[in-house]
């Protein structure tokens, strides 16, 4: 859809500069009828002088008009992409899971800990689908008994296996207890680049290249971390991050438990 | 005037484990791009018309 008007209205940027064009060759036609062809090489010369003195602004015109018109092209397609996202947000994701986590807070029981286990798949589904990385994974760590395990994940086909403990000999695990613990999130825009802050480095073997993690709390209440990786290094954006503490927010509301 | 549902139906039946989280996406991503892009233009149209001179009153 963009890209047919966006071509409908080249072409007509094309046809007023042929039409300029034409007008010329018309003026050119007008001049020859009243006066007669040159007859001498030295009004050839004219004619070619001329006609170059007439092409040449015409194509400089055309280039930067061209060019003006894709740069114009290319804001409205951003403001498009912005515009949808935004919407998907705030409309297809936002609004239906905060109707689940008031759902959460009406059940009891054994139907309440459905509609937790059912938020965090969708609160991953929203995660990886809604942030930019191609092939993302979204995992939702659980917090229990001072371990963190992947509790709903979504996305790229490995099934996340880690555990992050506090073990001494598990730094990566130490570390990301303490992201959750201090309410912290942390953005990795290529695990193989330069020096990552304490804790971030991958495990042997990982498949992503970039992350964002986000802890997951409510008031004073830790409740694990959520995370989405990508196998491409910069996947992710300030964008991306916002979307995951929204995420992170939504699901802490909806898993938090009454004092 | 607009009316509608605060929850669509579409959304209803992905929080409720019916409907795919890759097709409930495909389809809400198709539906924003493609309301995006008419408010967008709709959006320059106006303020290109806002713009450009009054042709009644400039003559």
């Amino acid at each position: 859809m963009v890209v047919e008007s966006g071509e409908r209205r080249r072409s007509r940027l094309r046809g007023f500069l042929l039409a300029e064009a034409g007008a010329v060759v018309l003026g050119y036609g007008v001049a020859v009828l009243r006066d007669g062809a040159p007859v001498s090489g030295r009004g050839w010369a004219l004619v070619v002088a001329g006609s170059v003195a007439v092409a040449v602004p015409l194509w400089v015109k055309s280039r930067r008009e061209l060019r003006q018109e894709l740069e114009t092209r290319s804001a409205e397609t951003l403001a498009i992409e912005t515009d949808a996202k935004l919407r998907l947000v705030v409309g297809d994701v936002v609004t239906p899971i905060a109707e689940v986590v008031g759902r959460v807070h009406q059940a009891s029981g054994k139907e309440r800990e459905t509609l937790r286990g059912q938020l965090g798949q969708l609160v991953v589904e929203a995660a990886a689908s809604l942030c930019d990385g191609e092939r993302a994974r979204a995992v939702f760590w659980r917090l229990q008994r001072g371990e963190m395990r992947a509790a709903a994940w979504f996305g790229r086909g490995d099934p996340p296996t880690t555990v992050f403990t506090d073990d001494p000999d598990d730094r990566r695990g130490q570390e990301a207890l303490l992201l959750v613990r201090f309410h912290d999130y942390v953005l990795i825009d290529d695990v193989r680049a330069g020096e990552l802050p304490r804790g971030t480095e991958p495990r042997p073997g990982a498949t992503y290249r970039s992350f964002i993690s986000v802890s997951v709390f409510c008031g004073e209440q830790n409740l694990g971390m959520l995370s989405v990786d990508a196998p491409e290094p910069h996947a992710f954006d300030d964008t991306d991050l916002n979307v995951m503490r929204a995420m992170a927010q939504l699901l802490g509301a909806g898993l938090v438990d009454r004092h | 005037m607009m009316r509608g549902q605060v929850v669509p139906e579409e959304a209803r039946a992905w929080t409720a484990g019916l409907l795919l989280a890759t097709d409930y996406f495909a389809h809400a991503r198709r539906e924003a791009v493609a309301k995006a892009s008419a408010a967008i233009r709709g959006r320059l149209h106006r303020t290109r018309r806002a713009s450009s001179p009054d042709r009644e009153t400039s003559r």
